[in-house]
């Protein structure tokens, strides 16, 4: 997966989540996954780009610290994104 | 038992559980060494309908390290993948196997062999290698040797590879070590003593997957022919891993797998994991790359085998009993090597970093006539120069825990008698002379019978 659709995903993570420690799994590519969303740390510069398509694990390490691990094929892409972690984390109350 | 179910969390994922390295040159081609890494420990034999198998979602390694900083220099890599002929049977065969081929084969199994160096660079040295079936018994595989013999490619620059189900080579009782340590010739020696008793191999009627694999010398040695045994090029340590997913999902129509391989499993010596590292740190050793085991060095050097012994068998290890140094024998035996100088005409140090590999020297011509107790029983071919099937690891192991090893460093230290004849009481299993030299696989109908 490349940062492009890495970043296209955390803008539309709006889906599942546990609480202090979650995973959201969700087809990228989705309508979910595409949605514009501002909610991220990470810099606007995404909006162009293929998605990655099929499925992918966005697994929330430390809600607190917004440490989330985003798994797609063999990769893994570490990312530090706090409001995203937090509005995951909610979901899952 | 050597490292089958040694671990909390691997001893429920039977598939990615190493059980056994080896790592000798091969007597019959001596221009090669045989690599072979056992998975999925005791297999009973008459499983059916769902024979054994290697995990498709399970990615197998074997590691060789030749630049003596326990780094994998080349990596041989296989990944598995299963076929069904007819989904609509629950069969395994749907009648007799003769051939690879054969369309009473219904479950099979493939690999692809990748090999990857340090460097970056990667070459697949084969695609679509057939396994055998499993042994399931003389209607089904009424020729299973051939079946076998089928399964051992040969691919370019003279290496040959093989992936199935063999003869568990290796050889113990547990009920006896197990059930608080009782040893022979000793049983009635023990804190509760018992009659002396025959030894019962635990393995003897027990399968598991192999993967095999004869490379030339050089391939892995970085060109060196290994000529000279002091020659730190003709060392090489060895070891073995198994990796999943870093996620998997499990879905209403099926699972799926996300993100890197993560190591599960892994195995350089013997008996490490299983009898050296205590219960809270097994699972994490099971994660961690050997180049990390630092941390682990002080069960090797205080190990607890050898705190149990004299107390669980009062006034036979005096000796040991007052032996309260760190064992330096013991870390250059599994961790460093045996450096130069110490036993006369061998060495296989790979230097100074503390790690779990299986050490080969290369430059050693196999024996005529191997000694199972290998360089403690005077054949420098054996175990701890690498391991060959019929090297008797267990008791190698305890002998050297209980002292026999510890004057290759402190020359004034007197081994207790016991030391030098305490065994588990077995003798090896038969083995092919040739690759991939362990036995043919108990079959299913023949289990039980005797």
């Amino acid at each position: 997966m490349n940062d492009q659709s890495r970043r296209t995903f955390l803008r539309g993570a709006g889906v599942v989540a546990g609480a202090a420690t979650a995973t959201a799994l969700i087809p990228a590519g989705s309508a979910l996954a595409s949605r514009p969303n501002a909610d991220t740390s990470e810099p606007d510069d995404a909006a162009q780009g293929e998605a990655t398509t099929g499925s992918l694990v966005a697994y929330v390490k430390d809600a607190r610290t917004g440490q989330i691990s985003v798994l797609s094929g063999d990769r893994e892409v570490v990312v530090t994104d706090r409001k995203l972690a937090q509005k995951l984390a909610r979901l899952a109350d | 038992m050597s490292s089958h179910r040694e671990a909390p969390e691997i001893s429920k994922d039977p598939v990615a559980d190493s059980t056994d390295l080896y790592a000798f040159v091969s007597p019959d081609q001596p221009d090669t060494v045989t690599l072979i890494a056992n998975y999925i420990p005791l297999q009973g034999p008459d499983s059916g309908p769902n024979f054994f198998e290697f995990g498709d979602d399970v990615r197998y390694e074997i590691h060789i390290s030749n630049t003596g900083d326990a780094q994998a220099d080349i990596t041989y890599q296989f990944d598995f993948s299963t076929e069904v002929l007819n989904k609509e049977t629950f069969l395994y065969n749907t009648g007799q196997i003769t051939s690879l081929t054969d369309v009473n084969f219904n479950r099979r199994q493939f690999y692809t062999l990748t090999k990857r160096t340090r460097d970056g660079r990667s070459e697949i040295l084969g695609r679509h290698l057939a396994c055998p079936p499993c042994n399931i018994g003389p209607r089904s595989t009424p020729d299973y040797p051939a079946l076998a013999t089928a399964a051992v490619h040969s691919m370019s620059k003279g290496r040959r590879v093989f992936a199935g189900q063999r003869a568990d080579g290796f050889y113990v009782d547990l009920g006896a070590v197990f059930d608080l340590l009782d040893l022979r010739p000793f049983q009635q020696l023990h804190v509760i003593p018992t009659p002396a008793a025959a030894g019962i191999n635990s393995l003897a009627e027990m399968n598991v997957h192999s993967i095999a694999l004869q490379v030339p010398i050089k391939e892995l040695t970085g060109g060196y022919a290994g000529s000279d045994p002091a020659n730190a090029k003709s060392v090489i340590g060895v070891w073995t891993s198994a990796s999943r997913r870093a996620s998997t999902v499990q879905e209403s129509d099926g699972t799926t797998a996300h993100g890197p391989y993560r190591q599960v499993s892994r195995l350089g010596n013997p008996l490490i994991n299983e009898a050296v590292i205590p219960m809270g740190h097994k699972d994490e050793w099971n994660r961690v790359a050997p180049s990390a085991d630092a941390r682990f060095l002080k069960y090797v050097q205080q190990p607890e085998v050898a705190k149990l012994l004299p107390g669980l068998y009062p006034g036979v290890f005096p000796n040991l009993a007052g032996l309260t140094a760190d064992r330096a024998d013991l870390v250059a035996v599994l961790m460093t090597g045996l450096p130069s100088g110490i036993v006369p005409g061998f060495q296989n140090y790979t230097g100074r970093v503390v790690a779990d590999l299986l050490r080969l020297n290369v430059a050693i011509k196999p024996a005529a006539s191997p000694n199972p107790l290998g360089i403690i029983g005077g054949d420098l071919a054996g175990f701890p120069n690498g391991r060959r099937p019929v090297d008797d690891v267990f008791t190698i192991e305890l002998r050297a825990i209980a002292g026999v090893t510890y004057p290759l460093v402190a020359p004034s230290y007197t081994p207790d008698g016991a030391a030098s004849v305490v065994t588990d009481g077995l003798v090896a299993p038969a083995f092919m002379s040739g690759f991939p030299y362990l036995g043919t696989p108990h079959g299913g109908f023949q289990a039980h019978a005797a």
